[in-house]
């Protein structure tokens, strides 16, 4: 989802860029983040909390911990304000993350 | 406030604590302990919880030794999870001079019966296969050191001792003593107390509390700093220590990074400051030793004080002949935590039995310092 027309704001059309989610390749856009990108493909749960718990997008202004994801194999990385980079292997966070 | 009591203990950390419960322990419930702030909010509460019997001196082997088979207990006897982990201490030695000191303490270690081993770096990277061992030249590894929550150790203490008829006094300082016949009469800012022992369990301000008796002991309040990272899933991770560039890391049970270091120009005071260098210092050494966590983020640092002792050891026992009833136990250098359940029990038997039974504390009282008979611990960070 995303929005297209706003009464003050103005979106260019940016640039399509491929990513990685859990190994599958899914595309954002120039500028997202990959919060975004992933709020866009319809994905809302980032990471599973070591009590089972799913936890997705909440504060969006990288405060919470809600959204940390492993990027590029780095564990508790703060999608919500990480920008989205061509490439880049997002993986759902399972527990307290490990760089295995 | 109670106006008498048999004992008064100055302080509530881990010794304090220790010595509290093992007196109630031993029978004697006419206890009050004077804490000036809250429960562990001097240095036990900035400890990195580390608990090592792997040391250069055999007295500190053999109370840190006693320790552990009294931690091994705790969760039962106190009735506490406190968070003990055994997960050992891997110690690197990065010249020559060190291969030769741990060759040394190995075999005097081995000799009072303690499971150590001078390891290659080959088996020192088994044991932490993340570990860089590049420059490494051996390590020694003992698997039942360990670490344990120094707040909740000192709570589980407390909790035990109240039960046994100890008075906790949280938010009372003591101000000054005075003798008093045979007792103390001890002079808080809540009032008097008049006790027959009273054991100095102070840490960095145990120069002060001795000073209301008039006696000046060498010990000295030093900062360290410390840190912790964001928590990982657990891994088998030892304390890592290396003296050469003084560091010591372990992973907590909570899965945080804790990691110190030592710096030899850090003046005496009484500060607890962070400061950004240590931030810097420290990660450098971090992400040496461990390549693979150069990502991992800190939550937090702090600093607490060492209270250090001539030797390094601490100074237990009657303060002087004079004052057979005044205890120290003090001067613990950064190794109060580990050794609290070995010397709580040894200064209760001091007082309730005349003599400690349990571990020999013969060579560590104040007349070694007196007369300048006394062997260095070398295995400090």
């Amino acid at each position: 989802m995303r929005i297209a027309k706003h009464p003050i704001l103005d979106f260019k059309k940016q640039k399509r860029i491929p990513f990685y989610y859990n190994g599958e390749k899914i595309f954002g856009m120039t500028g997202d983040t990959i919060a975004s990108a992933l709020h866009d493909n319809g994905i809302m749960v980032y990471r599973v909390t070591d009590k089972s718990r799913k936890r997705g997008f909440f504060c969006a202004i990288g405060k919470c911990s809600s959204c940390m994801m492993k990027v590029d194999g780095i564990p508790n990385i703060k999608t919500c304000v990480t920008e989205l980079k061509a490439g880049m292997h997002i993986e759902c966070q399972k527990g307290k993350g490990s760089y295995k | 406030m109670k106006a008498a009591a048999d004992v008064g203990i100055i302080g509530g950390g881990i010794i304090g604590s220790a010595i509290g419960y093992y007196l109630t322990k031993m029978g004697l419930k006419d206890i009050v302990l004077f804490e000036k702030d809250y429960l562990t909010s001097g240095c036990t509460g900035r400890c990195g919880g580390g608990i090592r019997q792997q040391w250069s001196t055999s007295d500190n082997v053999k109370l840190a030794k006693r320790s552990v088979e009294l931690f091994e207990k705790y969760e039962d006897e106190l009735d506490f999870d406190f968070e003990y982990i055994q997960q050992g201490y891997l110690i690197l030695a990065f010249t020559d001079d060190e291969v030769r000191d741990f060759k040394k303490n190995v075999a005097m270690q081995k000799k009072h019966g303690l499971k150590v081993d001078l390891i290659s770096p080959r088996q020192a990277k088994k044991i932490v296969p993340f570990l860089n061992t590049n420059d490494v030249l051996a390590a020694t590894y003992c698997p039942t050191d360990g670490l344990a929550n120094p707040f909740l150790t000192t709570f589980g203490y407390a909790e035990r001792a109240s039960e046994g008829g100890m008075t906790i006094l949280r938010k009372t300082r003591v101000n000054s003593i005075e003798r008093k016949g045979g007792s103390y009469r001890i002079r808080t800012d809540k009032g008097d107390c008049t006790v027959k022992y009273i054991v100095n369990a102070a840490g960095p301000w145990a120069q002060e509390a001795a000073k209301m008796i008039g006696y000046d002991i060498p010990v000295e309040p030093e900062r360290h700093q410390i840190l912790v990272t964001e928590p990982l899933e657990r891994m088998v991770c030892p304390m890592v220590v290396d003296f050469y560039h003084g560091f010591y890391g372990s992973q907590e049970k909570r899965g945080g990074f804790v990691m110190g270091e030592s710096d030899p120009s850090e003046p005496v005071s009484y500060k607890t400051s962070s400061h950004w260098k240590f931030v810097e210092s420290i990660s450098k050494k971090f992400t040496y030793l461990f390549p693979r966590f150069s990502n991992v983020k800190i939550l937090r640092q702090w600093a607490g004080s060492y209270c250090v002792s001539p030797d390094a050891q601490p100074i237990l026992g009657p303060i002087s002949a004079d004052d057979p009833n005044y205890f120290l136990a003090v001067g613990y250098s950064g190794h109060g935590f580990m050794l609290a359940p070995a010397t709580g029990e040894a200064i209760a038997e001091w007082i309730v039995k005349g003599k400690p039974l349990t571990t020999d504390i013969s060579h560590l009282t104040m007349e070694r310092i007196e007369k300048g008979d006394y062997s260095q611990e070398y295995n400090v960070v």
